[in-house]
């Protein structure tokens, strides 16, 4: 991660360059069309100008001049009107572009990642990243690139223009107004406005802490009359938060008088300046058409260099979670490297169906909670070939990271987990997930229907197979029970359905990919007694021929394993068949004593 | 309010001192034309002092906004905050406690900057150029002044027209990327699944596809719809540039007024211009800061699940309620519910008739299997739940006519899960006693077990915990909320499965823990477990 955080501002501008290649033709259009759409205002407040003055100056043929004169004035006004379209279409064209490249580029370098990369990381954290921080960066693409380089473009016409229609004296009041209003102000207050919004992100994040404490405690504030002190301590992040934004407001409300000082200086330097150089009334009126329009372009210069510092400071943030290394290695290397084309993955393994699995003495500890913090302590297990393994113990005491071991979704610190006798790391990552399926305790569901979530299991399964997959886990019954049967939306993150129905679909989702290992992570715990003896009967007949392991921590789920570990603290601390574990004292009788009675 | 009006004021005086600026300027050159040999220094001196109380203006408006938008966001922020702990602490959803940090951190912020930093300037911006014709009128020429402004309503009409022309589609414009953007949340917090079934590929490719049709479709819509882009623009640089030199024109060829005058008139259109580049603001940070606002009203007005006697009623018939301590009467039970009946929304009942005394001192063990209502009991006896029928009393007074506060004075209660707050293990206990010293933090970790624990932090009470702290296992965080609720010290300690989510060895610790806190207090254990309940006087049976 530490990598990304150190890229240099122009290593970053190469990346996102790199990134934005398929941008750079609209994103041209779009500098194009605002030039022009900008050039015609200017432009038309200059004729303008020039134009009332030069009536005076042939007076009497004055009528007939002004008919050109304000035909030029309607095309112009028309040319701006139009280009001001195309630009804003050409930008919204660049911003989806980026927008959809940047976060398919996130999606698919996070991906080689998963699950331990994504499990293991804060996820307010990553879900920030994918959304504030790709967002920025698309901001600036699509809105700060194309003002920025006219920014640049337009004044230097102006002056030139100016500069070769009226002289270089009258050219310099135009020239010193625009560079001060486009470089010297940009700078005014800078210190104080980057300290204050300094001073705004800090406080603003304390607060966001604290709000969130309060409301996730609510519980613990209201049962201790916590309350009012609990607000009394917002204010003051509150006053560092206000003096922020004082400092911030101080700055820009100092390049505002500044900007708005200079621009109406600059006029009366135009017209000071014209009287001397002895300006024809018409070039006069040039003069000051062009001081009063020539500044549209510059204003706002500072929101440019702030944004593209937030631009950068995003794009870092980006590049450190796209850039991490995958902590599990796959046999197949550049998978990770270029995943645009599949590369032709490593060979599958001979493997014997059903197969063994084996833990010898394995050790792990997550990343973060410390060596002196593991997880699983010299854990030594068999799960036989087409038996059904169990292994109980109170929550925390490692069952579940067991599962994530037995998927590669991390490797172990120290031992080694072994299918059929060969540690899982000389398997192809896409062989070991095709052997090996999981139903979790608290699965994922995508905001689909419950048909498109049972099919990510296996896109081409017929209805048969889904059908089977479906009574095996009694989610036939949820299926209709509603309207739309199989079309029914499971709602974001499946808040449709019950926390048992969700159990039930991830269990049809593992039993369609027709493992030769299944696992069920607590797979059953939200499904009541009844349901989940109906849900163990459908499976019986469904994991024959499978080498299952199932763990949990209502011992009932239990009653038919082959054989049952207990774990307790992270160690096997017991092991045996029900009835034997079940009749003498020892931790299995323990959490038999815990249950319901 | 009166900071907004400053700002409106000080945007019209920006106004009028440019107008005032571009008219003087028309003068002088009509002055230097005129070669009347007219002494040009009073004229520059009024140019500069305009051009000066322009920029002060200009200045001094986003100051004082700034400042107004800070004191809305505390104010607002301490409002939003302030009604989640009213609504108590009845189930939410992990998804709808998001949405409210959210309101009270970035809608908060929104709207405080649409009040503040956005509207002031806004409707300055709108109505300065009706004053800049006004003195147009009167220093230049009433009858191109007028005509003009037959097109000044072409400002609420862009309004309108954007409105009208943009709502519908920019409604579907952001609920359509907003479904893409929730839609690739969703992958990327589903990757672990699509990892472990091999389908992240697939799913990657769909996704690309989805953004692919998502822009086309997107693009279609916003190039006829755009379009009022160019009508808009074009109608402003035709109304107040073109137009107006045309009058400006027309008006000098009549001798009607002099070439300054008419310099002044198409000077002054620029300042004419000014809200076109305003309302592509309006419809960016306006309608956001306007959705925010809306959003902290629609919770501000959310009704509590249970209210407080002590903010609906008046004090002293809430003080009527309480017992008085009257040492001759036989004692009311601790804890008694009352042919409680209670069923959540559409939903069947959970209990109905339930009956429960519990004398004072007394320990007792509620016993059943999940769903039976054991959670719902506890959730009444504290507070967070009024039964639909029957009563709920603590020492004999009823608790729907108690205050809340003193209701949740009389328990301390330890659950399934202790919530640790991001600061000091010392902060974290004191959240029990604001008062308490080191010595009796320390007295209540000992009592829960924590003593060496303790002792072994390099930084003793001053250790971090919570969000950002130390990794505490579930059996010690446990054993803080023992800790906390030893210093709370209330007559009634309900429990409400404190080991179901630890292991063997720290379960037999917190029960030893639970057994020295409860001695002589009365005892009230929810559990579907034996060896919590092993040293009650009672059990009793639900759901049976």
């Amino acid at each position: 991660m530490s990598a990304a955080e150190e890229l240099t501002p122009r290593q970053l501008r190469r990346r996102l360059l790199a990134l934005a290649r398929p941008i750079m033709a609209p994103l041209g259009m779009s500098i194009l069309f605002r030039t022009a759409a900008l050039s015609a205002g200017i432009a038309l407040v200059a004729l303008a100008g020039w134009a009332v003055l030069a009536a005076r100056a042939d007076a009497g043929a004055g009528e007939l001049a002004a008919r050109p004169v304000i035909l030029t004035l309607v095309a112009l006004a028309l040319v701006k009107g139009l280009a001001r379209y195309l630009e804003q279409y050409c930008g919204h064209y660049v911003a989806f572009r980026v927008l959809a490249r940047l976060r398919l580029y996130f999606y698919d370098r996070l991906a080689p990642q998963a699950p331990a990369g994504v499990e293991g990381c804060d996820t307010g954290d990553l879900l920030a990243r994918v959304t504030k921080d790709v967002d920025r960066v698309e901001v600036f693409f699509a809105h700060t690139i194309a003002p920025a380089v006219t920014a640049v473009i337009v004044p230097l016409a102006s002056v030139g223009f100016a500069a070769a229609a009226l002289g270089p004296g009258p050219a310099a009041p135009l020239a010193v107004g625009l560079a001060l209003v486009g470089l010297a102000t940009p700078a005014l207050g800078r210190r104080g406005a980057a300290l204050g919004a300094a001073q705004v992100r800090a406080a603003r994040g304390q607060l966001a802490g604290h709000v969130r404490d309060s409301v996730q405690g609510v519980r613990e504030v209201l049962a201790f009359a916590y309350q009012d002190r609990r607000l009394a301590e917002l204010s003051s992040p509150e006053r560092t938060l206000a003096a922020g934004l004082a400092a911030t407001g101080r700055a820009n409300a100092e390049r505002r008088g500044a900007n708005a000082a200079i621009i109406a200086l600059t006029a009366v330097a135009e017209l000071a300046v014209g009287l001397a150089a002895g300006l024809s009334p018409a070039d006069l009126g040039l003069a000051l058409g062009l001081a009063a329009g020539a500044f549209a372009p510059v204003l706002g210069v500072e929101d440019f260099a702030a944004g593209l510092q937030q631009a950068y400071a995003s794009a870092r943030r980006v590049f450190a979670v796209t850039d991490a290394a995958p902590l599990v290695q796959d046999l197949v290397q550049d998978r990770v490297e270029d995943r645009v084309q599949d590369p032709a993955p490593a060979a599958p393994v001979p493997l014997a169906r059903p197969p063994e699995l084996r833990f010898e003495s394995v050790t792990f500890a997550y990343p973060g909670a410390g060596r002196d913090a593991p997880a699983v302590v010299e854990v030594s297990l068999t799960a036989a070939a087409g038996r059904v393994t169990a292994i109980v113990g109170a929550s925390g005491s490692g069952k579940s990271t067991l599962a994530a071991l037995a998927t590669r979704s991390w490797d172990p610190d120290a031992g080694a987990v072994l299918l059929d006798g060969r540690p899982l790391a000389d398997y192809p990552l896409d062989q070991l997930r095709d052997e090996i399926a999981v139903a979790a305790q608290r699965p994922h569901l995508f905001n689909m229907s419950i048909e498109d979530n049972l099919r990510l299991a296996r896109p081409g399964a017929t209805a048969g197979e889904l059908d089977r997959a479906a009574s095996a886990a009694q989610l036939s019954a949820v299926v209709d029970e509603r309207e739309d049967g199989w079309r029914a939306p499971v709602g974001e993150l499946g808040e449709l359905l019950s926390g048992g129905q969700r159990q039930r679909l991830a269990l049809a989702r593992a039993l369609l990919r027709e493992p030769s290992l299944l696992i069920l992570d607590e797979a059953t715990s939200q499904l009541d007694a009844g349901v989940e003896a109906q849900v163990l009967r459908g499976l019986e007949r469904a994991w024959r021929g499978k080498t299952v392991i199932v763990i949990a921590h209502r011992l009932a789920s239990v009653k038919n394993a082959d054989v049952i570990y207990v774990m307790d603290a992270g160690r096997v601390v017991q092991r045996g068949g029900y009835a034997e574990l079940a009749s003498r004292p020892g931790p299995f009788a323990d959490l038999l004593a815990r249950e319901d009675q | 309010m009166g900071t907004r009006l400053a700002v409106i004021g000080l945007g019209w005086v920006q106004g009028l001192a440019l107008a005032g600026l571009y008219i003087a300027v028309g003068r002088a050159v009509d002055a230097a034309l005129g070669r009347a040999g007219a002494a040009l220094a009073p004229i520059f001196a009024l140019l500069i002092v305009l051009a000066l109380v322009a920029a002060l203006a200009a200045g001094l408006a986003p100051y004082l906004a700034a400042r107004d938008q800070a004191a809305d966001e505390a104010r607002e922020r301490l409002r939003v905050v302030a009604h989640v702990f009213e609504l108590g602490a009845a189930q939410r959803s992990r998804a709808r406690a998001g949405a409210i940090v959210s309101t009270a951190t970035d809608g908060v912020e929104r709207a405080a900057a649409y009040r503040g930093a956005f509207l002031g300037p806004m409707i300055a911006s709108m109505t300065a150029p009706a004053l800049v014709l006004i003195m147009m009128g009167a220093l230049v020429d009433w009858p191109v002044a007028g005509i003009t402004a037959i097109a000044l309503p072409v400002i609420p009409l862009a309004m309108g027209g954007f409105q009208a022309a943009f709502a519908g589609v920019s409604r579907r414009y952001r609920e359509n990327g907003r479904v893409f953007a929730a839609k690739f949340l969703d992958a990327i917090q589903g990757l672990p699944t699509l990892r472990l079934m091999n389908a992240d590929r697939a799913h990657g490719r769909a996704l690309a596809a989805a953004a692919e049709e998502l822009r086309r479709h997107v693009m279609r819509l916003l190039a006829g719809n755009q379009l009022m882009l160019f009508v808009v623009d074009s109608l402003f640089s035709l109304a107040f540039i073109a137009g107006l030199a045309a009058l400006a024109l027309w008006r000098l060829g009549q001798g009607a007024i002099s070439p300054g005058g008419a310099l002044a008139l198409v000077l002054c259109g620029t300042l004419l211009l000014d809200p076109l580049d305003r309302i592509g603001q309006f419809f960016y940070v306006g309608m956001g800061g306007i959705a925010s606002a809306k959003e902290i009203k629609a919770f501000l007005a959310e009704a509590p699940a249970v209210p407080d006697p002590a903010t609906t009623s008046d004090g002293q018939s809430s003080d009527a309620a309480r017992p008085a301590p009257s040492p001759g009467s036989p004692p009311s039970p601790a804890v008694e519910l009352a042919a409680v009946d209670f069923a959540y929304p559409d939903a069947p009942p959970v209990l109905t008739g339930f009956q429960l005394s519990v004398q004072t001192g007394e320990h007792v063990a509620i016993v059943g299997p999940s769903g039976v209502g054991k959670t719902t009991i506890a959730e009444l006896i504290q507070g967070n739940l009024r039964p639909q029928g029957g009563q709920v009393r603590l020492f004999g007074a009823d608790a729907a006519r108690a205050p809340l506060a003193w209701q949740r004075a009389q328990m301390a209660v330890v659950a399934q899960h202790t919530y640790l707050f991001t600061g000091s293990l010392r902060d974290n206990l004191r959240v029990a006693d604001a008062g308490a010293s080191d010595e009796r933090l320390m007295e209540a970790l000992a009592q829960a077990g924590l003593a060496e624990f303790a002792a072994d932090l390099p930084e003793g009470l001053d250790s971090a915990v919570g969000e950002r702290g130390l990794a505490l296992s579930g059996g010690q965080v446990q054993r803080l909320g023992i800790a906390r609720a030893f210093l709370k010290d209330a007559p009634i300690l309900l429990l409400d499965e404190p080991t179901a989510h630890v292991d063997l060895g720290a379960e037999r610790a917190i029960l030893a823990a639970l057994e020295r806190l409860g001695r002589d207090k009365t005892v009230i254990a929810i559990s579907h477990r034996r060896a919590t309940i092993g040293h009650a006087d009672r059990v009793v049976e639900v759901g049976r």
